[in-house]
């Protein structure tokens, strides 16, 4: 079996939960007299992943014929689906579609995985992002920086320390 | 026959009947008589007496009058001179007691002015005496007041002055740390914002977050 590449269908926790949802209509109803796979995933997807769902199962060489092959793949995706890690990103904007698929692309071609990403928005963070992994925090946005060159100013300014701004 | 002495009874009776009230008519009649008689003399007396009474009430009608036009006239002088004397005593009073009265006057307007001369010159040596010791007294609090309160007051400013600035910088810190973030965010196009969480990314994964 091929490795899944699911980052077509989503990348966020959100929509994966929504992604294997609407998979699991479409798996109940394999064993209908008039199941049509191609209208079903159009009906629950649209015709784009409706089309990037049929490639995946020409990789993956699952026959459409065979309806115990379509449901335990799809049942498959989504296991793997839920197995995947969450990466909290914190972001001072709120980014569009395309600039989510962009950071979901730069995990597969950084760390050969997919993640699913969990987007959390906090204008205080100014720039850049704070990320947590693996239960592990890191920030790496323009706030830290910021409060400790306005500290470093005021102090100039004033001459007595004063107390760092809150985070 | 027997109707004859009958009849010579009725004849007799009927004349003594006509005997009797013409004797009795004679009676009345001089008893009206007498009694007309009477009565002319009981009105000639009445009328008398009347009469008699009439002129005697005029007469003492008469005498009442003149006695009290005498009265009168007596009275009436008396008044007169009465009056005259009188006036003469009043005027006399009205005379005397204008002159007590100014006298009265005089004397009081007098004392009234002495007494107030009196007052106004022991007023004026009170109050000096009482404004010089107001001036003693402001003098000595005026020194107090530039020993001991002044400094303390001036101390007090200069910490409120300096508690002030203090608490307006704070504000302007607070005010500079909540604005200039925002500021500066929206300062940043989306391409920057992408750019920026790249290169977050790439320090995350050389810090080894995606391991």
């Amino acid at each position: 079996m091929e490795t899944l590449d699911l980052s077509d269908f989503f990348t966020s926790k959100a929509e994966s939960s929504d992604f294997c949802s609407r998979l699991a209509t479409v798996s109940q109803s394999v064993y209908e007299t008039d199941f049509d796979l191609q209208k079903a995933l159009l009906e629950q997807f649209g015709i784009l992943k409706k089309d990037k769902f049929m490639a995946l199962l020409r990789d993956n060489e699952i026959s459409i014929e065979s309806n115990s092959d379509l449901q335990e793949f799809m049942n498959k995706i989504c296991q793997k689906a839920s197995a995947l890690p969450t990466v909290t990103i914190s972001l001072a904007f709120e980014p569009d579609e395309t600039i989510l698929k962009e950071f979901s692309s730069w995990f597969v071609l950084n760390t050969n995985h997919q993640v699913l990403i969990d987007i959390q928005i906090d204008p205080s963070l100014i720039a850049g992002a704070s990320i947590t992994s693996n239960g592990k925090f890191h920030d790496f946005s323009a706030k830290s920086k910021f409060n400790q060159m306005l500290s470093d100013f005021l102090n100039s300014q004033s001459g007595p320390t004063l107390p760092a701004s809150p985070a | 026959m027997p109707t004859l002495p009958l009849q010579i009874i009725q004849v007799v009776a009927d004349l003594a009947i006509f005997f009797f009230i013409g004797y009795y008519f004679l009676k009345l009649r001089a008893k009206e008589a007498e009694l007309d008689k009477r009565e002319g003399k009981v009105d000639a007396d009445y009328h008398q007496i009347v009469d008699t009474a009439l002129a005697k009430e005029r007469k003492i009608l008469e005498d009442a009058t003149a006695e009290a036009d005498q009265i009168i006239a007596g009275a009436r002088h008396v008044s007169q001179s009465a009056k005259d004397e009188v006036s003469r005593a009043l005027q006399l009073m009205v005379v005397d007691i204008q002159k007590e009265a100014m006298d009265t006057a005089k004397n009081f307007t007098s004392n009234y002015q002495l007494t107030l001369k009196q007052l106004s010159a022991q007023s004026t040596t009170d109050f000096q005496e009482i404004v010089k010791g107001l001036k003693n007294d402001l003098q000595i609090q005026i020194q107090q007041f530039h020993q001991n309160l002044l400094p303390v007051l001036e101390k007090q400013l200069e910490d409120y002055r300096t508690a002030r600035l203090a608490q307006t910088e704070k504000m302007v810190t607070s005010i500079v740390q909540k604005a200039a973030p925002e500021i500066l965010n929206r300062s940043l196009s989306l391409e920057d914002h992408r750019s920026l969480v790249l290169e977050s990314l790439e320090k995350a994964k050389k810090a080894g977050a995606f391991d």
